[in-house]
């Protein structure tokens, strides 16, 4: 009796262990699957089941004329995406470094305000932001989507950094001055392998979040220069134009690679 | 005082309002290892930073053959410290570890150096290897040629046996002690290992809340030991309290009449802490005049040696250490005499006591 009981309830245990893990992963991985079969649709327009395998859509997409308000728009928010990294890496990168090294209660109190972008909505961020601008007499521009998602994505770069940060021994340094290094030479032959990886894991999240952010970049960005996120849903909106699902299995690609190369870069371990 | 060696004087240091150094003095002979030698949280390693210009002292003056250092930068100083956990770039290989710290010097002179070093410490065959894939001495070893590279004028090391099993310790001390013959620096290790401290310094320093409570080699210090606390620290120290009833005679709190054969410093009447060491207690099973009674509990054999365990009437433990011959064991609970060696007793003042 209590032996099919324990039965059953280890049967239901395993049965919503994997219920569950199976659900998260269809509606993580089957979308992505769906944009990718749809990429290579032969048909006219983005539907699902595709008619046929073709290139047709990655063709257009690839084309110089038929597709250059897309280049464009990649191109400005690569841009954007690249020098947000650019800068939050030199702020946060820093930042999260002095804050391992600063007094416990001092950096218990600080950290709760660099990671408060992350729950704070970046709609909300942008709509103040945008006031904010106007208030100083400034409109949209490209420096207003940057300096927007510098703020809402270097909390990213900062959890990832801090981590390592925190747990590097802080013997090495200590060891690196007592063989003659100066300052300098000591943060760049000790401290910064030590926080490499998550200096790069911490750019691809903040690569990837710029690159497809929409709120910050509709309400800060100049409307003159589309990004990449905002034009696809244009697109969408003119037509069902299968190139939409061709830019996902570009950017699925490039993550996909990107990652792979992380993990194989940032993989050993620096203690 | 001699402008030689390294000298520690007056230094008083505190973390937050908590004074962790107290007037701490020392010096170390050029060429000879000193080690600091207390339990835990005794600002042993505090005085040791404070050597290597990690940590700035309150006040006090640190100084090596006859050069202030305490206004010099720690990158400055060069002394070689191994740290606790050896803090081994683990990025970089052994060879690379080791010359770190000879940034300064011509390629062909540096890979010189380095060779020269992983032969001292026996690790030539892992020049190319990275730290976390050695063991924990060999660790170790790289650690101390690292320091040694700069050719610094004094080797700080805290405690630097403390992260390998107990069974590779004895090993690598023996192995440090003949690299030290080898170099000849000046040495200064912090450990809470008294017998590690015996094994590879010559003088010890040993600390208690942030005071030195005394300075002198291994023998001094099991066989004069200046206080109560040094006493128990190094060695087992048996304790019993005792008033002094007249010249170098004293009676124990459980009636016990002690005859000493010296004069002691102390009034009559004076409450005092007498201790004997376990070897210096005799064993007897029938009453002796001058003997300690005590109730029998248990006996180890240890070799050659016998270690007994008993209880005096009033409770506190009492150990004696003596030689097995085949004579009689007691029971447990039965009444056996301890008689003490007088002439290697030793008297403390008794609690919130001064002579």
């Amino acid at each position: 009796m209590l032996e099919t009981r324990s039965k059953i309830s280890t049967a239901l245990y395993w049965a919503f262990v994997w219920g569950c893990g199976l659900a998260m992963l269809a509606f993580m991985i089957g979308p992505i699957l769906l944009a990718l079969l749809m990429s290579f649709n032969s048909g006219t327009t983005l539907r699902f089941p595709p008619e046929g395998f073709s290139l047709r859509w990655y063709e257009m997409l690839f084309d110089p004329i038929a597709s250059e308000p897309i280049h464009t728009a990649a191109k400005n928010s690569i841009e954007v995406a690249l020098s947000t990294v650019a800068v939050v890496t030199l702020i946060t990168a820093p930042a999260a470094w002095a804050l391992a090294r600063a007094p416990k209660r001092f950096a218990g109190s600080v950290e709760p305000v660099l990671l408060a972008p992350l729950v704070l909505p970046s709609l909300v961020y942008a709509l103040a932001a945008l006031l904010a601008l106007s208030l100083l007499g400034l409109g949209p521009s490209f420096l207003a989507v940057l300096i927007g998602h510098a703020a809402v994505f270097a909390p990213l770069m900062f959890r990832t950094v801090l981590g390592l940060a925190q747990r590097m021994n802080p013997a090495l340094e200590e060891a690196s001055a007592t063989l003659g290094a100066s300052r300098a030479r000591t943060f760049l032959r000790i401290s910064l392998p030590g926080i490499l990886p998550g200096i790069l894991a911490g750019a691809f999240l903040v690569f990837m979040q710029s690159l497809d952010n929409v709120s910050v970049t509709l309400f800060l960005g100049d409307p003159g220069r589309t990004m990449l996120p905002l034009r696809l849903f244009a697109m969408l909106e003119e037509s069902l134009d299968g190139r939409v699902a061709a830019v996902s299995g570009v950017l699925i690609l490039a993550a996909a690679l990107l990652l792979v190369t992380l993990q194989r870069f940032g993989g050993r371990d620096a203690r | 005082m001699a402008d030689t060696g390294l000298q520690i004087s007056n230094v008083d240091h505190s973390y937050e309002d908590k004074q962790v150094l107290h007037n701490v003095n020392f010096d170390v002979p050029d060429g000879k290892v000193v080690a600091l030698l207390g339990p835990s949280g005794c600002g042993k390693s505090t005085i040791l930073r404070a050597i290597a210009g990690l940590i700035t002292p309150d006040r006090g003056r640190i100084s090596l053959q006859g050069r202030d250092l305490t206004k010099v930068q720690v990158r400055n100083r060069k002394l070689g410290m191994v740290f606790q956990n050896f803090a081994l770039f683990s990025h970089m290989t052994v060879a690379e570890n080791v010359a770190y710290g000879l940034a300064h010097l011509p390629r062909q002179e540096r890979r010189e150096r380095v060779s020269r070093l992983l032969e001292l410490v026996r690790l030539t065959a892992f020049a190319n290897r990275f730290p976390p894939s050695l063991s924990g001495g060999q660790q170790q070893r790289v650690a101390v040629a690292r320091a040694l590279a700069t050719d610094p004028s004094a080797l700080l090391m805290d405690e630097p046996f403390g992260a390998l099993d107990r069974a590779l310790r004895s090993e690598l001390q023996a192995e440090l002690v003949r690299m030290q013959d080898d170099v000849g620096i000046t040495t200064v290790m912090v450990t809470h290992d008294q017998e590690e401290a015996q094994a590879v310094a010559g003088q010890l320093v040993v600390m208690n809340e942030g005071r030195v409570e005394q300075v002198g080699s291994p023998e001094e210090i099991y066989d004069h030991p200046a206080s109560l606390f040094v006493n128990g620290f190094i060695g087992h120290a048996n304790q019993q309290h005792a008033t002094v009833t007249g010249a170098g005679r004293l009676r124990t709190a459980d009636g016990s009449e002690i005859a000493m054969n010296r004069t002691l410093n102390y009034l009559p009447g004076a409450e005092v802490i007498v201790t004997s060491r376990p070897e210096d207690l005799s064993l007897s099973l029938t009453e002796q005049p001058g003997a300690i009674a005590a109730r029998f509990d248990r006996a180890v054999v240890m070799g050659r040696f016998l270690t007994i365990d008993a209880k005096l009437p009033d409770g506190t433990a009492i150990k004696a250490q003596v030689l097995r011959d085949g004579g009689p064991r007691p029971g447990k609970g039965d009444a056996i005499w301890l008689i003490p060696d007088t002439s290697r007793l030793h008297v403390f003042p008794g609690n919130n006591q001064i002579n």
